[in-house]
């Protein structure tokens, strides 16, 4: 009796095994007349406006998005339908490249930033990543060609292109200008809590002294009521983007584009240099600093956070700060101080053509190169533009008198993760962003709302002031946040030379600067630590970004 | 111990595998064909894999035959007269150094006193309790390590009564090695002494009887007897440990360096990690695991005769 239930069980097991597999085997043949192109990416999460979080694939799977629906039934106009492969964003460095060692992707188009300049390189040796500009060139109805050779997507291929002329991956890409007038993107700056300055009955700071202070009196007041002199500036020692070494007219990299003289140079070389670290080691020996390490949110959380170098215009931050009931609500006011005398200091700001550091190629077992071009033809147009970035009409944003884009806000589950920041989740680390023409102007109004949904009586409104003052008045005095991506692609022996240096004068450019900062180091020591940066090749390293922003140059 | 197994064997006259012992012992060994399986899978099939030390590998590079850039011992040169070889090397001895000392010792400590606690209940209650650390994830405790360490944590207030200075203790050097080891014992030391636990258990207790029938107190039983009947997985557990003395936790010391800590703190496994994960450098940080590896394994070799000749109880 026994047997034969056990027989029964092990029938009825392998009869369900089976029947499962007919589901699948049935998704795999079916035929819609579509043309399947597969991608893998990062399965993107966002913070909803409720505080929870979504990802792509839930947001896909759950089938209540109409801008996902729009989507789909777009591509299907065109006989195209996606297919995704997505992998959580901590694991997928390590997937995409063990992925690539195999031999084996499984994709058609996937997101290759994990991957260096020289490993791209090797992929392309190999034809296992493919030419895009041959795809665009035999296949495209002409949108991505134009778009991409003549139009305005011109300086991606400029900047792309290899030393066979051809592009070979893509990146994220803004344009963007300010109210249509200059060509701009959006900029950083150092932000301090505007908040704590009315708590305390101070006037936003206008010199290093005061700026000292306004820390210090947060400290003395303790406008956090945490009874603890813990309101301390979060910053990332080891890095020369912290908006207060731009006060001093420093470089924000390692290696940067100097828009005074239009080539490469290194902050190390500067002469404001020591003075920025000596107000570093004062402001970090008065227990007004601290080495941010990872624990920004943290800090966020415990309401902590007195200042930091972030994007002017972000309004992400003060979400996450908790405060108590009935206290005003956080607010970060980007600053500038004038650190030296006769010495106009930098902003930070992003290129008005932007292309960003998330990169995507076509795989070589792509075998529907002309899917891929009708993809790209369709991500060239204002209206997949217009989905990607703000959604659908009715839906996700509406017209306001002005014709600017409106969010709207509610239970739709786009409204609730559609950003004028963020985009369609899609749009990013799965696909490349397409961020055109955006108006920095109208994300700034938006972020004014914002502020005013937040209970903030004028909204964020300090943030959109000193924007219309950076980008109406002080365009001379600004200078690129990320100048590696402004330059030509590395050749092989570039990349593999930028690797070998890097490696060491990396570790010791950031140890340096870290260590001087929290007095560990003497600047009395100043000639010995340019020898060991000029013996660790930071001289050769200039010289190799010159050779590739002198090519970018010659390219426009 | 393999000694004893043999002399046995001999004794018997049966040889050592026969069918009959692996019918006798098929549970046993069907119990860890699954542990074969893994380690064949993931340790011994892998290993093939350190070829790329000795070529200019990049992913999806063939190991062998046509398209392979062999390089020789460039990556074990670059790695050698690096310019932070030296440094990476004397933070990884001192920095093993200490968990060898304090970490290897911890637990056996640990588990003597224990053995001496009479209360059941409490004895229990310490062990699991010992033992719990262990379970939490290293992020966890490294979060928590950089929060009472920070200006206002609880570590540094408490510190400050004994007349230390209020700092962000994180940013120090000088106590880097002794916040990753505390750390690190803490973290380990309740889960390692589950194996010296379970030994002692197994001493004969007529020998503790007669012992104290002799005379014995406390202290010479545990010299005499406890530390006796440990003295086997001692010499197996330190052999190990010394042949793993180019390995840290890495995890833990990438979660708690900063910049100002690299001159302590930056190990050959967190250094490879920046180079290997970050940088790309797949051969390079093969050749510098293999330069570990190799040196571990001699480390190995001579402590087992070293431990063979003292004690008579080594690995093989």
């Amino acid at each position: 009796m026994k047997r034969k239930a056990g027989k029964i069980t092990a029938l009825a097991l392998a009869a369900a095994m089976s029947v499962s597999m007919l589901p699948a085997a049935a998704f795999a043949d079916s035929d819609d007349g579509l043309t399947t192109i597969r991608i893998m990416g990062i399965n993107n999460t966002v913070t909803t406006v409720d505080g929870g979080t979504v990802s792509l694939q839930d947001w896909i799977d759950s089938g209540e998005s109409k801008l996902y629906q729009t989507f789909t039934d777009e591509l299907a106009k065109r006989g195209l339908k996606l297919e995704f492969n997505l992998i959580e964003e901590d694991q997928y460095d390590t997937v995409i490249q063990t992925t690539i060692a195999s031999g084996k992707i499984g994709a058609d188009m996937v997101y290759i930033e994990p991957l260096d300049d020289k490993t791209k390189m090797r992929l392309v040796d190999r034809g296992t990543i493919v030419s895009l500009t041959d795809i665009w060139d035999n296949y495209s109805d002409g949108t991505a060609k134009d778009f991409f050779e003549n139009g305005d997507g011109k300086f991606v291929t400029d900047r792309l292109a290899l030393e066979d002329g051809k592009v070979y991956w893509l990146a994220d890409i803004q344009t963007s200008t300010y109210k249509g007038e200059v060509k701009t993107g959006a900029a950083l700056a150092f932000n301090i809590r505007k908040d704590w300055l009315e708590a305390c009955g101070l006037d936003t700071p206008t010199t290093l002294d005061e700026f000292h202070d306004a820390i210090k009196t947060f400290q003395e007041k303790d406008v956090n009521g945490s009874g603890a002199a813990d309101e301390v500036l979060t910053m990332n020692f080891a890095s020369f983007g912290s908006d207060i070494a731009q006060w001093f007219r420093l470089g924000p990299a390692l290696c940067f584009i100097d828009p005074d003289t239009d080539t490469i140079q290194s902050p190390w070389y500067q002469d404001n240099i020591k003075d920025y670290i000596e107000y570093m080691q004062k402001l970090y020996s008065d227990g007004l600093m601290v080495d941010i390490n990872n624990q920004t949110n943290t800090r966020l959380a415990a309401n902590q956070m007195a200042g930091e170098a972030n994007w002017a215009a972000q309004t992400w931050e003060e979400p996450s700060i908790q405060v108590q009931n009935g206290a005003t609500p956080p607010e970060l006011e980007p600053i500038v101080i004038q650190a030296e005398d006769h010495v106009e200091p930098w902003v930070r700001i992003q290129s008005g053509e932007n292309l960003m550091s998330r990169t995507y190629a076509v795989t070589n077992e792509c075998e529907h190169p002309e899917a891929i071009a009708k993809l790209l033809d369709y991500m060239c147009t204002p209206e997949y533009v217009q989905l990607t970035e703000h959604g659908v009409e009715g839906v996700n944003f509406e017209f306001n008198d002005d014709g600017d884009y409106q969010q709207l806000s509610g239970d739709d589950i786009d409204n609730s993760i559609m950003s004028l920041m963020y985009g369609a989740l899609w749009s990013s680390n799965v696909l490349p962003r397409m961020d055109l023409n955006k108006d920095m102007s109208t994300e700034l109004k938006a972020g004014i709302q914002l502020g005013k949904d937040a209970g903030l009586p004028d909204g964020y409104q300090a943030k959109a002031d000193f924007a219309d003052w950076v980008f109406t008045q002080d365009m001379d005095n600004t200078v690129n946040y990320s100048p590696l991506t402004m330059l030509a692609v590395a050749t092989a022996d570039e990349a593999d030379r930028t690797t070998e240096i890097l490696s060491d004068l990396d570790t010791y450019s950031q140890e340096l600067l870290t260590k001087l900062i929290l007095g560990q180091k003497s600047l009395d020591d100043w000639d010995s630590y340019m020898a060991d940066l000029k013996r660790l090749g930071l001289d050769e390293l200039m010289g190799i970004y010159q050779a590739r922003y002198d090519r970018t140059k010659s390219a426009k | 111990m393999k000694k004893k197994a043999v002399t046995e064997a001999g004794k018997t006259g049966k040889p050592k595998y026969s069918k009959a012992i692996l019918r006798e012992n098929r549970q046993l060994y069907l119990l860890m064909l699954p542990v074969f399986i893994l380690i064949a899978i993931f340790s011994y099939g892998p290993m093939f894999g350190i070829i790329i030390a000795f070529q200019d590998y990049w992913p999806g590079d063939p190991f062998f035959g046509k398209g392979v850039h062999w390089v020789g011992l460039k990556n074990f040169t670059k790695f050698i007269q690096g310019e932070y070889f030296a440094r990476l090397i004397k933070n990884t001895l001192v920095l093993s150094g200490l968990n060898l000392i304090f970490g290897f010792t911890m637990p056996i400590i640990f588990a003597l006193l224990l053995d001496q606690v009479k209360r059941p209940h409490f004895k229990k209650f310490a062990q699991t309790a010992s033992y719990m650390p262990y379970f939490i994830s290293t992020v966890v405790v490294a979060g928590m390590v950089i929060s009472f360490i920070d200006i206002n944590g609880l570590v540094t207030k408490f510190l400050t009564l004994f007349g230390l200075p209020n700092i962000n203790w994180r940013q120090e050097p000088s106590a880097f090695p002794s916040i990753y080891t505390f750390t690190n014992v803490w973290k380990t030391f309740g889960f390692n002494s589950i194996l010296y636990m379970s030994t002692i258990s197994s001493i004969d207790p007529g020998l503790y009887e007669a012992a104290k029938i002799d005379g014995a107190d406390r202290f010479q039983q545990m010299w005499h007897i406890t530390l006796s009947g440990l003295k086997p997985i001692i010499a197996i557990q330190l052999i190990l440990q010394i042949g793993s003395i180019l390995s840290t936790n890495s995890d833990l010391i990438l979660l708690l360096y900063t910049p100002a800590t690299y001159d302590v703190a930056d190990v050959i496994g967190t250094y490879t990690y920046r180079l290997g994960i970050i940088g790309g450098e797949y051969s390079y940080t093969t050749a510098a695991g293999l330069f570990m590896s190799m040196i571990g394994f001699a480390l190995t070799y001579f402590s087992n005769i070293v431990s063979n000749k003292l004690t008579g109880y080594g690995l093989w």
